[in-house]
């Protein structure tokens, strides 16, 4: 009906800069306020799957707003321990990897560049469709992150594949967990601490489809 | 940073919404064409098309928790809430105003879209089409979109707009019919009226 149109350059110049604008002045503003989850994506190895569940596409913003809520409950229920052993979240890590707990091979090359050992993967539970696993990483783990030993969760979707993965800091785990959920919000995983699980549950009542599968590990199946 | 041109666009989303301003850039630039062409297509005018392509990026900030990707591609999610834009295009640009008046004016020639619609109306088929399609709802603008339009299958379809695939199916037969209807009874020579920028719902 109408041939390809073109956007006057100079407005187009404009509104580029100021969208650009916007997911910086998010990330300097969670910075300013001591938030320092950060997201490690890597480039899907291949983007033909449609009906794939397209895995942590939420993981940003599902840690900070879950991790607000959690964040007050947590800072008031477990004050004692703040160290950067993840072993402190993931309790598994302090027994030999097991096979359950490895990684599958079409997943593996999500670890690419990131430093985390494949032997330090443990599986943490799963939803319908997804498991998941968490590990932890070396400090630095992406260029420009916030320095400081980090703890990752990866999921992984039913082709045992897996296109990228969640990562927060350790010593700043307390305020917001880890949750990666799928972009429809049907599937999710949320790593939190010991003592908030029952809070963090309490915070997402109102969600259906919340469980807590294991003693930190909360999964949501709402299909 | 990012922004390469190899990056699929789910790469780049998850960039963006992680704080990388450029990838926000790169998709932008990589869809800005077609957002404002579909937006062209509907409103028939440049000015306002090029508001309604702004509006449609400022809500993928502002609702990225919801953005939907297909394929790898974004621009399924784009289009839909390019229709929802123009639906509720006054609201949304009272939404957006502070931003909107950060850009620089329209030019002061004379509008493009006078060239484009001439050019349009000059085939009445084209022209009533385009009348018809402003007058459907929004759920058959949208299934036409992206079916018909952008040629996206029955499937794609359905995970863009979050319903089932045999959803699809019907809301698209359904809306074939009401455009052809539609078509049928604009082909006519009484004068038009242009529904496609009213708030709510257009019929």
């Amino acid at each position: 009906m109408v041939r390809s149109q073109q956007f006057q350059t100079d407005r187009s110049d404009a509104l580029r800069q100021q969208l650009i604008e916007m997911p910086k002045a998010v990330k300097n503003r969670e910075r300013a306020q001591g938030q320092r989850s950060h997201f490690q994506h890597l480039r899907p190895q291949d983007s033909s799957a449609s009906t794939r569940k397209r895995l942590g596409l939420r993981v940003g913003a599902g840690a900070l707003a879950g991790g607000l809520v959690l964040g007050a409950l947590a800072l008031a229920l477990t004050p004692e321990d703040r160290s950067e052993d993840a072993s402190r979240i993931i309790k598994s890590l302090t027994k030999a990897q097991q096979e359950v707990d490895k990684l599958p091979a079409g997943a593996l090359p999500v670890l690419a560049s990131t430093g985390i050992d494949p032997s330090q993967t443990r599986l943490l539970g799963h939803s319908a469709t997804i498991r998941y696993y968490g590990a932890p990483a070396p400090e630095q783990i992406t260029n420009g992150a916030t320095a400081g030993k980090t703890i990752c969760m990866i999921p992984v979707d039913a082709r045992g594949e897996s296109k990228s993965l969640g990562c927060t800091l350790l010593k700043s785990f307390e305020s917001y967990g880890l949750k990666i959920e799928t972009p429809d919000r049907t599937e999710a995983g949320w790593l939190v601490v010991p003592a908030a699980a029952e809070s963090s549950l309490e915070s997402v009542k109102n969600e259906a489809g919340w469980s807590r599968q294991a003693p930190n590990f909360l999964v949501r199946n709402n299909n | 940073m990012s922004g390469g041109s190899d990056d699929t666009d789910e790469a780049l989303w998850l960039l963006a919404v992680n704080g990388d301003g450029d990838a926000f850039g790169a998709l932008f630039d990589r869809h800005r064409d077609r957002v404002l062409t579909h937006a062209m297509r509907v409103v028939g005018s440049a000015h306002t098309a090029e508001d309604i392509t702004a509006i449609v990026f400022y809500e993928a900030w502002r609702r990225r928790e919801y953005v939907r990707i297909v394929n790898g591609s974004i621009v399924a999610w784009l289009l839909v809430t390019a229709n929802n834009t123009i639906r509720n295009h006054n609201r949304q640009r009272r939404r957006y105003r502070s931003f909107l008046e950060q850009l620089p004016p329209p030019a002061l020639t004379a509008d493009i879209a006078d060239e484009v619609v001439d050019a349009a109306e000059r085939e009445s088929e084209a022209r009533t089409l385009r009348d018809a399609f402003s007058r459907l709802k929004l759920q058959d603008r949208d299934v036409i979109t992206l079916c018909v339009i952008e040629g996206l299958s029955l499937r794609q379809a359905a995970v863009a707009l979050g319903v089932a695939e045999g959803t699809v199916k019907s809301r698209l037969h359904r809306a074939k019919t009401r455009l052809g209807a539609l078509y049928g009874q604009l082909d006519s020579p009484e004068p038009r009226h242009d529904h496609s920028l009213h708030e709510g719902r257009t019929w």
